[in-house]
């Protein structure tokens, strides 16, 4: 699944262990959702769409 | 809600420990057994953070405590030797510990779905185990003790579990 994380990340400055941090996740997990090499729980894709002032929509492109 | 569910908890351990008292007025190893499940069980039911961590680590001392004395009374190890390997235990616990503590997050949704997918696919190499060294043992093409097969699957299933999640954590998902 292909996302718009790191672009939306770096609009609002925000490292990869930021946004972990903000969502209670490892930092290796965004590594891997910004690869598209891991699809989230539904809770999770809402965690970091939320984290990225962003719809689930615009974060992760289906 | 919260009190209702604090107060299942109680219950649930109230009757574990009754249940536990009087199983040691038939048997002692009976009664260490039950309070082993017990605490296990109690961890995993409940949904308070301190009620399902404290239980599981007191079974989990209990089961070393049972391994260190079979292993005493059949001329294992040595005492230095289970102290080196509890020391270093007790280091990767301690490290494990102060990350959560500088508030590193050490899993996820992620990493506990690789975990158990590793989990139920190193079992799966552990039960082949068994059938190739049963129908070895069985064929006579080697003669196997107790003490050789049951270390041959311990061993297998912590490193088909080790390796497995290995390739899975580097892969990025469980899938």
């Amino acid at each position: 699944m292909k996302t718009r994380i790191k672009e939306l990340r770096a609009r609002y400055g925000m490292t990869q262990e930021d946004l972990a941090k903000k969502v209670g996740v490892r930092r290796e997990t965004i590594v891997f959702l910004e690869q598209g090499r891991y699809n989230p729980s539904l809770r999770l894709a809402h965690d970091v769409a939320k984290a990225l002032k962003s719809k689930i929509d615009e974060v992760f492109l289906f | 809600m919260a009190q209702k569910e604090n107060g299942k908890q109680q219950l649930i351990a109230v009757a574990a420990a009754i249940l536990v008292l009087l199983s040691a007025l038939v048997d002692a190893r009976l009664s260490f057994a039950l309070a082993i499940a017990g605490l296990f069980a109690i961890s995993f039911l409940m949904k308070d953070k301190l009620w399902r961590q404290a239980p599981f680590i007191l079974a989990s001392i209990m089961i070393a405590a049972v391994v260190v004395v079979v292993l005493n009374s059949q001329g294992g190890p040595s005492l230095p030797g289970l102290a080196i390997g509890g020391l270093v235990g007790a280091i990767i616990i301690a490290l494990a510990l102060y990350r959560r503590k500088k508030g590193v997050v050490l899993n996820d949704e992620r990493t506990i779905a690789i975990h158990n997918r590793s989990m139920a696919y190193s079992w799966w190499v552990s039960y082949l185990m068994i059938a190739i060294l049963f129908w070895f043992d069985y064929s006579g093409y080697m003669k196997l003790t107790a003490i050789q097969f049951g270390g041959a699957i311990l061993f297998t299933m912590l490193i088909s579990h080790a390796l497995i999640k290995r390739y899975l954590l580097s892969k990025g998902d469980s899938g």
